[in-house]
């Protein structure tokens, strides 16, 4: 099997590498780069813990072969504190008690920030539009999208 | 140091990445059947990852320009490659097609919304898929490329089996072309799921009505997905509709039509006898709400 060499942008990291066009980014992220915030659950984008922003837009990056990384723009949830300091929707999901677990966090939080993206003050109905890619096998679900829809109100 | 990570690695395939529709087309026709063509990836790689389909070879049509493009006029032409995200954002969409843009931003899920294209879907001919009848509704044609010419044809009669399509060697689709839509034509289409998202249709019903001055149906189109081998276009109960004023009695008469015209499987999501059931009644209510939007055409 012939590698492919592929550069990609990670939370701002330009990074060379050369991999198996048979991985997906979700490999590439946690084995190969090292980020391990992403998470890999069903492995068949039903569950939606490997959510990462690709060139902006939130997609399963189980569901991406590595080819299709190259010259790609990805953020991973550790790409979105700055300087320490937490997103917004990090700190509202903190705030509300949005965790349980923390397995599907990762990829709740990365769907809601591409919405809020889209959307800044988003409703509940159009939180639940936005996560219902987004399994919690804890149920929390209700904490969530009060975490999603007060980001942007008590400023 | 070395570290040991267990890494669950899809099937090997040799993968190309073809930079023209020719060169794609060359390609299918000498690597045969044990080459795919891999578009979204939304379906491909689950199937790969179960087990359930063995390619030697993907095709990857994404560099190749043009194909995701989505233009009017009169007319609306998708790229094969637009995805569901891209045509459900789309103003041109929303605008002259509204229903499509709707049914779309239903499909799957956000993110899977931002990688599973149209064309794709099209090409799996899942039975249940969304996109295919609501698509049928509206008349829409297939191009496909044989690596020389384009020919196109009806949605409607692209479809074979589960999972075949009357795509011959070599061939590619690339776009979907949608006839602007006549005067006082109201569509709808009703998934039936548990769930809202992430979710595949029980009975998927799309319907098109088109009605004159004095409100009687002067044409109509049903198609039902998830109810046969293919996503089914029931002509016996269109017949039920045309010349009527959509009267309760003319619309039961047929959704009992439509009952009868598909075959439907028992399966998890539901019974042959539930989707009977279930194709009356959202007949009828797509009926309503395609005729409703008729009138307000």
């Amino acid at each position: 099997m012939n590698k492919i060499s592929l550069d990609l942008t990670v939370n701002g990291q330009v990074y060379e590498i050369s991999v198996s066009p048979t991985l997906t980014l979700l490999d590439i992220l946690r084995y190969e780069i090292g980020l391990t915030g992403t998470k890999k659950g069903c492995g068949t984008g039903d569950c939606g813990a490997c959510t990462v922003l690709v060139n902006g837009r939130a997609a399963n990056a189980c569901l991406i072969l590595a080819p299709d990384a190259k010259g790609a723009d990805i953020t991973t949830i550790e790409g979105l504190a700055v300087e320490g300091e937490l997103h917004p929707i990090q700190q509202a999901f903190v705030d509300h008690g949005a965790i349980q677990c923390g397995f599907c966090s990762p990829g709740m939080i990365m769907s809601a920030a591409d919405l809020l993206n889209r959307n800044p003050n988003p409703t509940a109905e159009e939180a639940k539009n936005a996560i219902s890619g987004n399994l919690c096998r804890c149920t929390g679900y209700i904490k969530i999208i009060e975490a999603i829809t007060a980001v942007n109100k008590h400023e | 140091m070395q570290k040991i990570i267990e890494v669950v690695r899809l099937k090997t395939f040799e993968y190309h990445e073809p930079r023209t529709l020719e060169e794609a087309s060359t390609l299918l026709s000498q690597l045969g059947q044990d080459a795919m063509i891999y578009a979204g990836g939304t379906d491909i790689i689950p199937k790969i990852r179960y087990k359930r389909i063995f390619p030697a070879h993907l095709i990857n049509i994404k560099k190749i320009p043009q194909l995701n493009e989505i233009s009017c006029d009169k007319k609306l032409t998708i790229g094969a490659l637009a995805t569901f995200n891209d045509i459900c954002f789309s103003g041109i969409v929303k605008d002259k097609f509204q229903v499509l843009a709707e049914v779309c931003e239903h499909i799957a899920s956000h993110q899977v919304r931002n990688l599973a294209t149209i064309g794709g879907n099209i090409c799996n001919a899942a039975p249940s898929a969304d996109s295919p009848p609501i698509l049928m509704v509206y008349d829409s044609k297939v191009e496909i490329f044989d690596g020389r010419q384009t020919r196109s044809l009806l949605l409607e009669n692209f479809f074979k089996g589960p999972g075949m399509t009357d795509l011959k060697k070599g061939e590619i689709l690339t776009g979907i072309i949608i006839p602007e839509v006549p005067p006082n034509t109201g569509h709808a289409y009703i998934k039936h799921t548990i769930r809202k998202s992430l979710d595949i249709a029980i009975v998927g019903m799309a319907v098109s009505v088109t009605l004159d001055e004095a409100d009687k149906c002067t044409a109509t189109c049903i198609v039902v997905g998830a109810s046969a081998p293919v996503p089914l276009r029931t002509k016996l109960a269109e017949k039920y509709l045309i010349g009527t004023y959509l009267g309760p009695s003319d619309v039961e008469a047929a959704g009992i039509a439509a009952a009868n015209e598909i075959s439907p499987i028992d399966d998890v999501r539901g019974s042959r006898n539930y989707r009977c059931e279930m194709t009356k009644i959202n007949l009828k209510r797509a009926v309503e709400l395609a005729s409703g939007r008729a009138r307000h055409e």
